[in-house]
């Protein structure tokens, strides 16, 4: 039954057709590929301002841990964003090598426990006021107490402080001034590692040197209007921000780190402004990247081809940024399969990381080194690499070890998605494979988990013998996990069941030894560590990742630093 | 349209079933489409040429079409796409009928005695349904997953968790339609127990409505294992299952575009092909248009 | 009348409180967030972890817990975010403009789009009209959303430029100013497409059906005998009430858009409720998880007790039971 001719309903389509291709067109031919804040044309250069006026910058990442500008809050700022704004007490070159900074001087004690450091004259705040030792002083007291001669702002007094800061509060001896520019301060216990700790290089925020002035009244809201507005003596000011979403910062021009200052490097930006955005989908990055919406993206070894494709992109590695991680849990236990080295051995032998490396990830990541100790780390040398693939000798070592068909062994490996270390699943899925069909006997279920409940059942002890495949951080000197992970009584159980065992305690103690020990070469102790460490196999780490970053059209060249794994040296973005 | 001689015979006497099956007009490409994936998820054994999780590092990313071997061309492990796309109508099949089997007698348990029995026990039944449908089905699905873990088992509880309730509701509707009727009524004077009422009176009256319910959820089960994979929270990288190949492949459409755009293509079937089939179940048994043909 | 009506909310509470039972619970048994935001290397102990379980007020019993929380949750107190630090109402309402502008402009979208297109399903029943358009339809809601939201980010966002691939442009909050309006429509465009094609099968069959009811039944034809123009009969007439059950639906459309938009969030880097959601479920984050799935549940019991209340003017066989 016709109710309706069919020229009025084909009139009325036609009519809303046309009329969304008109809007369409209308949206395209007006629509800017760029926000409309910021970008003037691209040659703003010729206006006379060598250092790029009115030149806006977009970066897209794909995540930020933490949320807060203040240092000590649960879980901390991210470097991501906060050494935008932010100076680090001892600044170091793009792999983890001091240079002066902040700190002009530093000096170490005969027994390694006192550091005295001079600072630099003639840095300001972002707000106009000088950075002085006390500023200095005041941002370590944050955590350290003091004693008498600074304020109390410690930890334990510190309601706006995570409680899992108060470790530190209880190595501080002393932190005193000792001249118009000079502080001492002093551990009760050896840390000839406290420079590099506070510096730029490490993945730690309580480095980042606050002004007393500004913070200290803030105390009892807890920093409330500088969350607001952050205020530091980093090269770029605080523009504004929406806390895991997008970060505005630009130049700060009076920034102290240049030539002109003494300084080799000039680090301040050659740009007006920098947006930092979260965008969580990689194919949404390539995406902005190739739209020109954004000038320098974080990629992953995945998207590297996408990146490549697109006109006039390039793609920038940053090198050595995490590394992978294979625990063997619970190892130590007489009665485990893996107790004898042999067997540890055997299962390094018995995977082809040299083709799983090659194959799955290309550049994105490199054979070298041992767990953190790759190739730029202190301790480094090639006789840490990995175990190559020799199924002849895993079997041999398999056999000793007393394992074999008639004493199976079957394990799960345990790994999640890290953001920081593409395709761990993958890593676990081909080396299980590998492992079940050279090493007889043994079968290996893969369980790809949430990080959480991985790490749960790790601390509760529920998985032992299993194999454990994760990420970690790269890092210039490795003292903190070593000595941290192996040879501290609370966390030592995730290498050794109890540290005061013998012989183990004579190797950890005198591997720790040596590091304190200022008077050898810290580099040699570190890799007699490290060597132990490798050969005792409870933990251990094949390759490393490179993460590469996608930079468009606009920029001429990028040279983001080593041993990262986030985004840093903006200051090295030069636009064409 | 009246009844028509001929349509009254039709229907009552024993016409031939080819006849009704004529009449009836069944959507057959939906069908072929849900028979082949039935096929492919019990057969896939027989089907397949290789093992869907079998890695081979020396043969990855092989574009579709170029390979003798490996006709749909392989992922970025080297695992073949044609394996793990049928596979994957097993993997299909292992999540939604279990989780859809568990959700349809949770909900019409609850529905039917909800219905059935009114006053409190329908109030308080109703607001637990009520509190289970305010949970938007991907936030129902992270929570279930957070607890049980990934995997087929945590992707079956989510969809259990997320569609029961709208059985339940959709059950005491048609109860609440169905119980003063005659038929019913008559029965609870003859002294039928309720549970008897409940199963061999008002269950088969919403039979019907069950069933396109169902062909019209099973769509969104398929999505709801996409969107999780996506987001980290379904099936694990490796497992042969539509959802979480397009996820892997997703950010490579440009480069390695088959990864993503095969098994895409197939859930984009799969889907419609339960929703046209559902359309037709309900078009076909609604009693006011069945009048009219 | 009345009775009926706060009989309804009565429910509507209960209901509220039996969800935050539900929602606090299964929050706590998905893990130990303490033990999640502690580093692995550094060197910390048991101390460390019961400080930081104190903090966190991990500590108490947990009937203790939930109280305190519900006693929150009614003042829309929903406690720090543990990666936040900052109250969860407050994150919330940052992030709320965003995602209700997103859910609405979607589903504007999905009725602009479904209700002519079922309309004219309608009309031209069992045409090849019908069919495309059903197809069309169906395909939106067939394909799984983030790889059409990708495809579309990468067409007419990469290729093409058309639209911004990402994010909310400048704007802020509820209300953009003047000279924003443009930017925030090229921003809103793709991910509330994305959003609506879900729902616009949906309308179109609603639409569509409802439209086949109408035109079948007595007073159309009455109308037709009378002799009034096509026109007439089908805008005057039979869409109106055909309509009606349509922007029901819609009202629990929003309600469902407004919770379902994590994944398109995440695609689009759109910076709403959705993706905090999903930060606080894989954070174990769980004051934020427990305030953001209380509030999109609050959202949806509203909307239906007003549905409810609607239904009881309407139809007065409702109220009696």
């Amino acid at each position: 039954m016709k109710l309706f001719t069919t020229t009025s309903m084909r009139l009325l389509l036609s009519i809303a057709v046309i009329s969304l291709l008109v809007v369409a067109v209308a949206c395209g031919s007006s629509a800017q590929p760029k926000d409309s804040s910021g970008s003037a044309s691209p040659k703003a250069a010729e206006s006379g301002d060598a250092v790029g006026a009115g030149e806006k910058v977009t970066v897209l990442v794909t995540d930020v841990q933490d949320k807060n500008w203040f240092t000590l809050s649960n879980g901390g700022p991210d470097l991501k964003y906060s050494r935008l704004v932010h100076e680090d007490m001892f600044a170091t070159k793009g792999r983890g090598d001091l240079i002066p900074g902040v700190a002009k001087t530093w000096k170490m004690s005969e027994d390694a426990t006192a550091w005295t450091v001079t600072i630099q004259d003639g840095i300001k705040f972002h707000d106009g006021s000088d950075l002085t030792v006390d500023d200095v002083i005041w941002t370590l007291s944050l955590e350290r107490d003091g004693g008498e001669n600074v304020n109390s702002d410690a930890i334990g007094n510190n309601q706006c402080a995570d409680p899992k800061e108060a470790a530190y509060v209880k190595y501080t001896a002393s932190l005193e001034k000792t001249g118009d520019n000079e502080f001492t301060y002093t551990q009760n216990r050896p840390s000839p590692n406290f420079p590099f700790n506070f510096s730029q290089s490490n993945q730690d925020t309580k480095a980042l040197v606050m002004s007393k002035d500004y913070m200290a009244p803030q105390m009892s809201t807890c920093f409330a209007e500088y969350e607001k507005n952050p205020i530091g003596a980093g090269p770029f000011k605080y523009v504004n921000h929406q806390a895991g979403v997008e970060y505005q910062v630009e130049r700060y021009d009076d920034y102290y780190h240049h030539p002109g200052n003494g300084f080799d490097e000039d680090r301040r930006a050659k740009f007006e402004s920098l947006d930092l955005r979260i965008v969580l989908e990689a194919a949404t990055r390539v995406a902005a990247l190739q739209s020109g919406e954004a000038d320098v993206v974080e990629g992953n070894i995945q998207i590297v081809d996408q990146l490549e494709k697109i006109d006039g992109a390039n793609v920038v590695w940053q090198d050595e940024s995490a590394h992978s991680w294979f625990v063997m849990v619970d190892c130590w236990e007489t009665d485990m399969w893996c107790y004898d080295k042999k067997a540890r051995h055997a299962v390094q032998y018995a995977a082809d990381f040299k083709t799983i490396g090659e194959e799955l990830y290309g550049r994105g990541a490199s054979l070298k080194g041992w767990a953190w100790a790759t190739e730029n780390a202190l301790g480094y040398t090639p006789e840490l690499d990995y175990y190559p693939y020799d199924p002849a000798k895993a079997q041999e070592l398999w056999k000793d070890a007393g394992l074999g068909a008639d004493n199976p062994v079957s394990i799960k490996i345990h790994t999640w998605e890290a953001g920081s270390f593409p395709m761990l699943p993958q890593v676990a899925e081909l080396v299980a494979k590998d492992w079940e069909a050279n090493l007889p006997g043994m079968t290996v279920e893969v369980n790809i988990g949430d990080q959480g409940a991985i790490k749960d059942v790790w601390n509760n002890r529920e998985i032992p013998g299993d194999v454990l495949i994760r990420d970690n951080e790269a890092r210039y000197d490795g003292t903190s996990i070593t000595r941290g992970g192996f040879c501290n009584v609370g966390t030592a159980w995730r290498a050794v069941k109890d540290p005061a065992f013998e012989p183990w305690k004579t190797i950890c103690g005198e591997a720790s030894k040596a590091l304190d020990d200022a008077s050898s070469t810290r580099e040699a102790s570190f890799q007699t560590a490290y060597k132990y460490l490798r050969d005792e196999s409870l933990m251990w780490g094949p390759f490393f990742s490179n993460v590469p970053w996608g930079t468009g059209s606009r920029v001429a060249s990028y040279e983001p630093w080593t041993l990262v794994p986030y985004f840093t040296a903006p200051w090295t973005i030069e636009l064409k | 349209m009246a009844v028509t001689d001929t349509n009254v015979l039709q229907m009552t006497s024993t016409a031939s079933w080819r006849q009704r099956i004529k009449e009836a007009r069944l959507p057959w490409v939906p069908l072929a489409i849900i028979i082949l994936v039935l096929i492919l998820g019990i057969f896939s054994e027989l089907i397949a040429p290789f093992d869907p999780e079998a890695s081979n590092l020396k043969a990855r990313v092989i574009p579709p079409f170029t390979n003798g071997e490996h006709i749909l061309g392989t992922d970025i492990l080297g695992k073949d796409i044609f394996s793990r796309l049928v596979f994957g109508a097993r993997t299909l099949l292992q999540v939604t009928v279990p989780a859809m089997a568990i959700a349809v007698l949770v909900g019409t348990a609850i529905g039917l005695v909800a219905g059935y029995s009114g006053r409190w026990l329908d109030a308080i039944l109703m607001r637990i349904t009520d509190a289970t449908l305010g949970f938007p089905s991907i936030l129902v699905a992270m929570l279930i997953v957070t607890l049980i873990g990934t995997g087929v088992w945590g992707v079956v509880f989510a969809v259990t968790a997320t569609t029961w309730a709208r059985f339940a509701r959709m059950i005491r509707g048609e109860v609440l339609g169905t119980k003063e009727r005659d038929f019913v009524l008559l029965a609870k004077i003859l002294g039928v127990s309720p549970t008897t009422i409940m199963l061999r009176h008002l269950f088969p009256n919403v039979i019907n409505t069950l069933m396109v319910m169902i062909s019209l959820t099973i769509g969104q089960v398929i999505l709801l294992e996409a969107s999780l994979s996506f987001l980290g929270l379904g099936m694990k990288p490796g497992e042969p299952a539509w959802g979480i190949m397009v996820a892997e492949g997703r950010a490579q459409l440009l480069t390695v575009w088959w990864l993503a755009l095969l098994p895409g293509i197939m859930i984009t079937i799969v889907v419609m092909a339960c929703n046209f089939f559902g359309d037709w179940l309900r078009d076909y048994l609604d009693p006011k248009l069945r009048r009219s043909r | 009348m009345s009775l009926y009506i706060l009989r309804r909310l009565g429910e509507g509470l209960v209901t509220l409180i039996a969800l935050s039972f539900v929602v606090f619970g299964s929050i706590h048994l998905t893990g130990d967030p303490a033990r999640f935001l502690i580093p692995v290397t550094e060197a910390h102990d048991e101390e460390v972890y019961q400080a930081q379980r104190e903090a966190m007020g991990l500590d108490r019993p947990f009937i203790i817990q939930y109280l305190d929380f519900l006693q929150g949750a009614l003042r829309a107190e929903f406690g720090k975010s543990f990666i936040y630090s900052v109250p969860v109402k407050d994150l919330i309402l940052d992030r709320l403009p965003a995602t209700v502008h997103l859910a609405l402009t979607g589903m504007i979208m999905a009725f602009a789009l479904g209700i002519p297109l079922g309309i004219l399903a309608a009309v031209k029943r069992d045409s090849i009209f019908d069919k495309i358009g059903q197809a069309f339809a169906v395909f939106g809601l067939a394909a799984p959303q983030f790889w059409v939201a990708i495809m579309l980010i990468m067409i007419m966002g990469a290729q093409l430029t058309w639209l911004p691939t990402h994010g909310r442009g400048d704007i802020e909050g509820w209300w953009p100013e003047w000279h924003q309006v443009p930017d925030m429509i090229h921003h809103l465009m793709l991910p509330a497409f994305v959003l609506a094609i879900t729902v616009i099968a949906a309308v179109m069959r609603l639409t569509r059906s409802a439209m086949l009811e109408i035109l079948d039944s007595d007073f159309v034809k009455f109308a037709q005998v009378k002799g009034l123009s096509h026109r007439s009969v089908i805008w005057k007439h039979a869409a109106r009430n055909a309509l009606i059950p349509v922007l029901t639906f819609g009202g629990i459309t929003l309600a469902g858009l407004l919770n379902g938009s994590v994944v398109v969030e995440v695609v689009f880097a759109w910076p709403g409720v959705g993706l905090l959601l999903l930060e606080g479920v894989r954070n174990r984050d769980f004051p934020m998880t427990e305030g953001a799935i209380l509030l999109s549940g609050f959202f949806y019991i509203i909307t239906s007790v007003i549905i409810d209340i609607l239904y009881g003017y309407v139809d007065p066989r409702v109220r009696i039971r």
